[in-house]
């Protein structure tokens, strides 16, 4: 172990975090080096000042600011929905002391449920208010669907629901972290909590354990009806109740609980095929429940991943994806610790995809959801990430539409979606790419990554327009590199002079002059033959660099001279 | 060796205090609040250099944390969690004014990072053996400062700073040695002007 490495690994040398071979090399090479010792006494007094510089907020008041502003938040929250507008009112003329304390920390605390709507057809209300995809569900706010309406909506507690209003409205309220009152519609809930799920009607109750696919039906005064699709429920009314197991079905009403149907009863052709087809959508939902739960928790996976293996699966999607995109992303993001934003959200993606790809068209409906209804931006992130994955046609929509969205974190989330279009069928999006790469005052990583797309179809301007940046050393290098991958990727004859150039240019590096010469035999580029079989031939040059020069070499004459 | 390596109880405490707001008692928040806005402060403040802006995003980072209390995994530490939104906040506060540049070529919110401040906290401007070592800290790039601030500010492991900051803790602890090694640089420049 050289000096150098003992003194850049000696913070995790005290963090007890290297291995026992490290550790044991760091401590003999300390024993013997009086330099290494030495500087790192230094290191320590400086780390020493440093402890004790530490500056503070030396205001009083920010703990007191900070817990008025969560108060006044809550209380904006509260007094927009039902219940709390009423308490607000109700304690207004109150002391404002007690006004805080009682109606800012209502029954929001161990009892509450949050949660986003994901899909909707209709119209429908929280709260009385008109609510969107991407509205904000909480406890205590009653829901309502107007006839014919649906809607989806997922819990930060892992409950996911269906809420459809036939010719009456439908109505839920979440009325606890493991409660949901129904008035009136149809209720298919998936429950992932780890606690039971009660539904509540004032005709009886159900209780649904965790991981429990259920439908539960309102009409009117007709009673309740409680279809246990996988799972188990319990259907209970006036102290009596009865278990209703995965496939069957129950009833309570004004005569107390019971079971309608069993697995005994046989359906008719017609019936089983709706089980089946209705058995095949509860799966997709549960799936889908439990993306929403990843989804939710997006963050602390990111980081788990990144800590695990990020920098290698950043290695390998390098490799595997043309990733100009990234390396344009890099100007952006400057230090290491902002690309570490990205990087993670990359690992989630790769991760996430080949699920979202077993869900097919719903999986894209979902992403596209999070790209259309103002997700955060990180959540946005991820999903176009994971979209440009997909690798089909259906994902064309959900792309354009992001490319047409302004990100307040930046033009991230565009990048990407031109980088994802620009590697489809550029054909079928030519146009979309070219409105953006002709925009001259779009963002240049939006630019390079849709001419991509257009290079890919041999579009002279975008070839010339990447060409032109990596020639123009007033660019950054990160817009350089990116300009020159996306070449390499659009893999077009049209771009072989600027590799030509490269390929002999002595200044460069060996990996690019390899990458550059491969891409000639790529190409099959005629005019490169001579210089090629003279590379491929020359004992002098790396050999890396020569093997490559010979594979060209049989690319371009279709030969398999070099073995 | 960073001295404040926090001993488990305090963890212990933190998840407590964690689960006390989650039952029903945000005002137990408050100590959380007291107990880390120093030090998340000159964390902030060593990527923001400027006092109002970093104290409105340690208010931003303390409200967004709250929010997310249920989402807090409490089998790593507090501060990790709580730093780590605040560094993202920060970044992204950064990015954001940067891009206004771009957009708007006003610069007005700009000159707000570092502006007028020298790299110090107005409250150590007094101070002087803090205040050189803020003016020293002051001149490293971002990601040393960064690294620097939660390891001796936090007294947080490379592995922690790792996760906070999405790199591998080797890089971290590469970062901060060579971020000391600057550091000392500066200040031995400094000792040689006076």
């Amino acid at each position: 172990m050289e000096c150098r490495d003992v003194l850049e690994l000696h913070e995790l040398y005290l963090d007890r975090e290297l291995e026992a071979t490290q550790r044991l090399a760091v401590e003999a090479h300390l024993g013997v080096c009086a330099l290494c010792r030495q500087e790192i006494e230094a290191a320590r007094a400086i780390g020493r000042r440093l402890q004790e510089s530490g500056a503070s907020i030396d205001d009083p008041s920010f703990s007191v600011e900070v817990l008025r502003r969560i108060r006044r938040e809550r209380a904006a929250g509260r007094k927009s929905s039902r219940i709390g507008a009423g308490v607000w009112t109700h304690l207004a003329t109150a002391a404002a002391a007690t006004l805080l304390a009682v109606v800012l920390w209502p029954s929001r605390g161990p009892e509450s449920m949050e949660g986003v709507i994901r899909s909707l057809s209709g119209e429908a209300r929280s709260a009385g208010q008109v609510i969107q995809i991407g509205s904000e569900l909480r406890t205590g706010e009653l829901l309502e669907v107007t006839p014919g309406g649906r809607l989806a909506a997922s819990m930060s507690n892992g409950i996911a629901f269906e809420l459809a209003a036939n010719d009456e409205s439908a109505r839920v309220e979440p009325t606890a972290i493991d409660r949901l009152r129904l008035e009136s519609g149809t209720l298919t809930v998936t429950s992932l909590s780890p606690t039971a799920l009660r539904v509540d009607s004032p005709l009886g109750q159900a209780e649904l354990e965790p991981g429990t696919l259920a439908r539960l039906e309102r009409h009117g005064n007709a009673g309740l009806k409680l279809a246990v699709h996988e799972g188990r429920a319990r259907l209970m009314h006036g102290g009596r109740e009865v278990v209703i197991e995965s496939g069957q079905e129950g009833l309570v009403g004004t005569a107390g609980p019971r079971r309608v149907s069993g697995p005994a009863a046989q359906p008719s052709d017609a019936e089983e095929r709706i089980a089946a087809l209705e058995l095949e959508l509860r799966q997709l939902r549960r799936f889908e429940a439990t993306l929403q739960q990843e989804l939710f928790s997006t963050r602390k996976q990111l980081r788990d991943a990144l800590a695990e293996n990020g920098a290698l699966l950043v290695q390998v999607e390098r490799q595997a994806v043309p990733e100009s995109t990234v390396v344009a992303l890099m100007d952006d993001f400057t230090t290491s610790a902002e690309a570490g934003f990205l990087y993670p959200l990359i690992a989630e993606a790769v991760k996430l995809s080949s699920r979202f790809r077993e869900l097919g068209p719903r999986g894209i409906d979902l992403l596209a959801d999070v790209i259309s209804s103002g997700s955060p931006s990180e959540e946005r992130l991820l999903a176009v990430l994971i979209l440009r994955r997909l690798e089909t046609p259906a994902v064309i929509p959900p792309l354009q539409a992001a490319l047409m969205i302004p990100d307040e974190a930046g033009d991230m989330v565009r990048r990407i979606a031109a980088a994802g279009l620009s590697a489809l069928d550029a054909e079928s999006v030519s146009s979309v790419l070219r409105g953006r790469f002709e925009a001259e005052n779009e963002d240049i990583g939006v630019r390079i990554n849709s001419a991509v797309g257009l290079a890919r179809i041999g579009d002279g301007p975008a070839i010339d327009f990447l060409t032109k940046l990596y020639r123009d050393d007033g660019h950054p290098e990160s817009i350089r590199e990116g300009a020159l991958e996306a070449l390499l990727f659009a893999n077009r004859p049209e771009a072989a002079p600027l590799f030509r150039e490269l390929v002999i240019d002595a200044d460069e590096s060996v990996e690019l002059r390899t990458a550059a010469i491969s891409f000639l035999g790529d190409v099959r580029d005629q005019a490169s033959l001579e210089m090629v079989q003279r590379l491929a031939d020359d004992p002098e040059v790396e050999e890396a660099f020569r093997t490559a020069a010979q594979r060209a070499y049989n690319r371009i004459t279709g030969t398999d001279f070099y073995r | 060796m960073p001295a404040q390596q926090k001993p488990s109880e305090t963890a212990a405490e933190d998840v407590q205090i964690v689960s006390e707001v989650r039952t029903g008692d945000p005002e137990a928040y408050g100590r959380l609040v007291v107990k880390y806005q120093d030090r998340l402060y000159s964390i902030l403040y060593s990527i923001l250099r400027n006092h109002d802006l970093t104290l409105e995003i340690c208010q931003d980072t303390f409200l967004r944390a709250f929010k997310a209390i249920h989402l807090y995994d409490p089998t790593y530490k507090f501060s990790s969690w709580l730093f780590r939104i605040g560094v993202n906040l920060s970044f992204n506060k950064v990015k954001r004014l940067k891009l206004e540049r771009r957009v708007t070529d006003r610069s007005v919110e700009v000159t707000r990072i570092g502006g007028g401040e020298s790299g110090v906290p107005p409250t150590l401007q007094t101070q002087e053996t803090k205040r050189v070592v803020w003016e020293a800290m002051a001149k490293l790039p971002e990601n040393y400062r960064t690294a620097l601030a939660m390891r001796y500010f936090d007294g947080l492991a490379c592995k922690d700073i790792a996760d906070i900051l999405g790199v591998t803790p080797n890089v971290v602890s590469i970062n901060i040695h060579r971020g000391k090694k600057l550091l000392q640089r500066h200040l031995k420049d400094y000792a040689i002007k006076r």
